[in-house]
This record gives C-alpha cells, structure tokens and sequence, in this order.
C-alpha cells in the first residue's frame, strides 16, 4: 500500500515538474511574440496576426500547467498567520488543519474536474477525428490526410481569416492540471505533510516571501 | 432564509474560512458554488458558473501584464537596481537629519516604478538600508518603520499588481488604472519626506537622538550615469509607452521584460540558470494570481445572483448614509479585513459588493480603485497580519528586532497612508485628473 502511494506521488510530481517547464517555455514565448510584435509594429508597421490569441491560448496554458507544481510546492495563495500562531503552541490541531484543509482543496479541485471533463470531450469530439463528421466528406483512410481535415473541423476560437486555433488543447491543458492538482492534493492530506511543507521535488526551493504574496 | 442573507452567510464564511488558513480560491470557490446550489436549489446551474469561471478565467488579454510585469519586476531586483537608486537617493539627502530615511522613501518610489510588488521593495530595502542606517545610530524602529511604510508605494505607484487585480475585478482598464496611481503615489511619497522631516525636528527620539551624518563619497558623472539611465529608460518606456497610447499595458510590460533582462545580462548579475528560475518564479506567482481572480470571478458572480450589491445599496440608501457615511464605514470596513486578511483577498471581497453602488452615485471607479487599494494596503503595516512586516523580520533575521518593533515602527507610517487617504477620497481629481 504504502509503495503503491510512493509511486503515484513520484509520478504525479514528476508530472507537475514536467508541466512546469512547459508552462516556463510558454512565459519566454510570450515575452518574445510581444517584442516582435512591437517591433513590427513600430518599426515596419505590419504587426504580428494574431498576437491576441497567441497571448490568451499561452496564459490558459501558462495558469494550468503551472498549478500542480503550485499546489505541490505549497504555494497557493493563503493567508497562514492563524495556523502559524497555531502551529507554535499546537502543533498537533495546527497539522490536522493543515490535512482537513488539503482534503478539502481535494474536493472542490475534484468538483471542478468533474465539470471540465465534458468540456474536454465536446471540445475533441467536434474535430470528429477518424469518424464520420456530421458535416463533410467521410475518412477517406488516410492517416495524415484526415488528420488534417479534422484538425480544420475543430472548434475553435480567435477570428476566422485572421487566426485560429482549435480549443480541445486548450482544454486538455485545463482538465490535466485541475486533475493532477485533485490527486496532489489528495496526497498532501492523506500523507499529512506538515503545514508549508511540500511534496518532495527534485531542486524545490520554496521562498517564504514570494509564497502567499506576488 | 433568503438569497440575501445566504449571501451574507457567504461573506462571513469566506473570511473566517480564509483567516482559518484556507486557500483563498478554494474558500472563493467553494463557498460559492455551494451558495449558488442552495439559492437556486438546482446543482446545475452550480456547476455551470463553476465551468464559465474556470473555462473562460483566464481568457482575457489583459490578463498578460502579469506575467510579463512580475517577470520585469524579479529581473530589475535580480540586477541590483535597487540599490542604485538608494545610492543616488543617498548622496542627494546627505546633509538632512533622517537623510538616509528620506533617501530610502525616494528610493522605494523610483523602485515602485518598476515593479508591481510591495514584497520585493520590503525585501530588497531591509537589506540595503536597514544596516546602513544602523550603522549611522537611528533607531533601529525608525529604520525598519520607514522600510515598512516606503514599501507600500511598490503596490501603488504603477506597474502595481493590485491595481491589476482591481482593474479585472471592477471591468476597468489596466492602462487607466496605472495612469491614476502616479499622482497618489507622488503624493504619499511626499507626506512620507515631510514626515521624516518634522520627525527629525520635533520627535528626535524616533529617529535617533544621535544620528550622524553619512559620508557617502561623490558620485562620478560616469557612475551617476550608470546608476540611473537604465532605470530611466525603464519607466519611459513601459509609462511613457502606456501614457502615450503608443504600448498597450500588455505591450509595456513585454518591453520592460525584455529591457530588464538586458539590463540584468549587461551587468552579469544574471545568466541563463538565473533567467530560467526566474521565469519559474513568475510561473508559480502567475498561476496563483490567475487562479485565484478566476475563483473571485466566480465570487462576484455570485454575490449578483443573491443580490447582494444590490441590496447593500438599498439598506445604505433607506438609512439616508449619504456618500461621506458609505466612505467612512467603507474605509473603516477595509482597515477591519486589514487585520484579517491580506491585500488582494481585500480587494477581491470588497469591491463587488460596493461596485454597483459607487457606479450608481456616479462616482469614477478609477478613483474608487486608487481609494481601495491604498485603503486595503494599510493592512500591509498593521497587526497580526502586516505582511511587510513580516518580510522584513524575516528579511532582517536580527534578534534585536523584534516584529514588535516593526510594527511600531511603521505605526506612524501607517497614520499618514490613512491622511493621504482622507485626501484622495476628498479630492478625486488627485486620481482621475491625469487621466483626462
């Protein structure tokens, strides 16, 4: 049992380690479209297409992405004065609060979960991969060929002739981080981690200042 | 029981809950959905708001100038700009009493310029002028009191964090926003100088009975040059650029990342390790902040399902307040949350409630957002909950000084936040004037 929940918390970190750095490669991305876009602009007056989507498919991801590692790391916006006054001089009921309030975290990033997993699903299934469309020629067989007739088939957002984008990633990205932050949370409140502390993470470095503050 | 008092419920609820120690968007967000299940009776019409409030959250274009401004504010930190500016600041103030205490609020407010963060300023600042005036025999109280009190400017004078979340909260333009807070930001970093200086005349006990002069060598031309251009070119791109019109804040704060990492790189206080830490960094602040505007988003969603707003508008106009009476008891309701609650969860729970209201008298929301946002930041420097204070007791790590300390210290600086404050609210044209 206790081996069974060792792995999952390695892979569930391992995960959010891995997001993490996806989500980072997203904040640099977003720091170079909008210089390029400025100097385009500014300079050789034809701006970037775009731009605006780009921007706000980036910030689902960079906020979704992000957040398993921030739950993990203990970082989730809280006011903890009462717990550490707590914690000082009882440290056993400040500990039982601290795994009450993960449990509970637990169920509301459950319940949101639960609401965002159809919005997943009517997301992809409107692409229709590799099934009949309700609209159009059927799969013609080939791989690549339908692929591409499906991505276009794909709700998506930004302005049609301008940009465009199909939402499902988008989605996928939100229903993958609210999910492994309902399992890191049940973690936290099943291993009791103590109050500010994080599940372990390879070069964690939780900073007290910048941890319930931007 | 009715909507209304549900709501009410919901309200006090979410406070006890947050001071508890709850995580703040799991208290928004889960004592709202909850309300909204019970006022309507039905579960999906729960679940739907939840899905609108994390599905469409985040899809806001505005919603960048986070990332791109924390990311400008960690990089100017990391290059050591901060300490600078104090170096200018110092050899200017060199000759007045409590010089190194003036020289530390002008410091703060150029600082505050380039970043969106009191936390930063409180940090950066206790370690640079804190020993330093020390060192001169000020009181240590008076030392981390002007600290404390200085850092609050980072939240006010643009870019400021808090005037982007109020800007989202209240449908507001960031740009705007940021224009109104220049002059209120001026304005309190002036009544701190003043401050220091009668200290220094009438109080010298504050201050430090014995406080010497500094012998801060000259600067060079050359130095002074290098001391203050990039900073300089800092504020006139990312202000001049969104004052102009010429940048949106989402632009600005792209042009400010990119100028502060050349900046950083040109001085070697950062290389590539660095630069991806501090976008880790970013990442995490950005996270939370988001998540936690899409859970209030969801919070003011449901405060207008219950009619809350509403109906605080009319219990305060059926009892004849009048504007001054809904001002006092607003200002006095911020001051309360201060000692409980932390500066953005202020806004965040505020604000929706009184917005309709504001609106209605036909008030400017821009002011409204300046009053807030100081209002709540006096909460930053008062007890249990100052953070400030907290950061610089931890920042300072000596046991001579104790939290006690610096919450006395900043106590004075806290009474002239609250005067600048009765000013602003009584002279609106202190906030919206630039912007016309």
């Amino acid at each position: 049992m206790r081996t069974m929940v060792n792995g999952i918390r390695a892979i569930a970190t391992r995960l959010a380690v891995g997001a993490n750095v996806i989500g980072t490669t997203f904040i640099l991305l977003l720091v170079v479209i909008m210089n390029v876009d400025v100097v385009a602009r500014g300079v050789f007056h034809a701006p970037l297409r775009g731009t605006v989507e780009v921007v706000i498919f980036s910030l689902v991801l960079i906020v979704f992405l992000q957040l398993p590692n921030v739950v993990q790391g203990g970082r989730l916006t809280r006011s903890d004065g009462f717990l550490l006054l707590v914690q000082s001089t009882r440290p056993k009921v400040s500990r039982l609060a601290s795994r009450v309030i993960d449990a509970v975290s637990c169920i509301f990033m459950a319940l949101i979960t639960w609401t965002m997993w159809p919005e997943f699903l009517d997301a992809f299934e409107s692409c229709s991969f590799f099934v009949q469309p309700e609209f159009g020629a059927a799969p013609t067989g080939s791989l690549w060929g339908d692929a591409v007739e499906a991505w276009g088939r794909c709700d998506y957002f930004g302005t049609p002739g301008v940009f465009t984008a199909p939402w499902w990633p988008a989605k996928l990205a939100i229903l993958f981080g609210v999910g492994l932050s309902t399992i890191l949370f049940f973690l936290k409140a099943l291993l009791g981690t103590e109050y500010g502390d994080i599940l372990p993470e390879p070069e964690s470095e939780p900073s007290n200042s910048q941890r319930r503050h931007p | 029981m009715t909507p209304v008092e549900i709501g009410i419920i919901s309200v006090i609820a979410i406070v006890a809950l947050i001071y508890m120690g709850v995580y703040i968007p799991v208290a928004l967000g889960l004592v709202s959905f909850v309300s909204i299940w019970i006022i309507s009776g039905k579960s999906i019409l729960a679940f739907n708001f939840l899905k609108v409030a994390v599905g469409d959250g985040v899809t806001e274009y505005s919603f960048a100038t986070i990332p791109l401004f924390t990311v400008m504010g960690l990089l100017v930190s990391k290059a050591g700009v901060g300490t600078d500016i104090y170096t200018v600041m110092n050899r200017g103030f060199k000759k007045i009493t409590g010089g190194i205490g003036m020289a530390t609020v002008g410091a703060n407010a150029v600082f505050a310029a380039v970043t969106g963060s009191s936390i930063a300023s409180a940090s950066v600042f206790t370690k640079i002028a804190v020993p330093e005036m020390q060192r001169y025999r000020y009181n240590p109280r008076f030392a981390v009191g002007v600290v404390a009190g200085s850092s609050v400017l980072g939240m006010i004078i643009p870019p400021s964090a808090m005037l982007i979340i109020y800007a989202f909260v209240a449908e507001q333009s960031v740009g705007e926003m940021f224009m109104a807070g220049i002059v209120p930001g001026l304005l309190l970093t002036a009544a701190y100088i003043v401050t220091i200086m009668l200290m220094g005349k009438f109080w010298p006990s504050f201050v430090g009975e014995d406080a010497g002069e500094t012998d801060t060598p000259p600067l060079t031309y050359a130095e002074l040059a290098d001391k203050t251009l990039p900073i300089s070119l800092l504020i006139a791109v990312v202000l001049g650029g969104i004052y102009t019109g010429w940048l949106t804040p989402v632009e600005a704060g792209a042009a400010g990342a990119l100028i502060a990492l050349v900046i950083a790189l040109a001085r070697r206080k950062i290389g590539l390790k660095g630069l991806w830490e501090t976008t880790i960094d970013t990442g995490y602040i950005t996270a939370s902040i988001l998540f936690l505007i899409t859970m209030a988003s969801l919070y003011s969603r449901m405060l207008g399902y219950a009619d809350l707003p509403g109906e605080l508008h009319a219990f305060l106009d059926h009892y004849q307040f009048g504007f001054l009476g809904i001002m006092i008891i607003y200002v006095l309701l911020m001051l309360f949350l201060g000692t409980l609650l932390d500066t953005a969860s202020i806004i965040l729970i505020v604000v929706p409630l009184f917005i309709t209201l504001i609106e209605a008298s036909g008030h400017s929301l821009v002011w409204f957002g300046i009053v807030t946002v100081i209002g709540a930041e006096i909460g930053l420097l008062t007890p249990p909950l100052g953070i400030s204070c907290f950061v610089i007791k931890a920042t300072l790590n000596d046991p001579n000084i104790t939290l006690k300390d610096v919450f006395l210290g900043a106590l004075p600086f806290a009474f002239v936040m609250l005067l600048v404050l009765i000013v602003i609210i009584r002279f609106p044209v202190l906030s919206t004037g630039i912007i016309q």
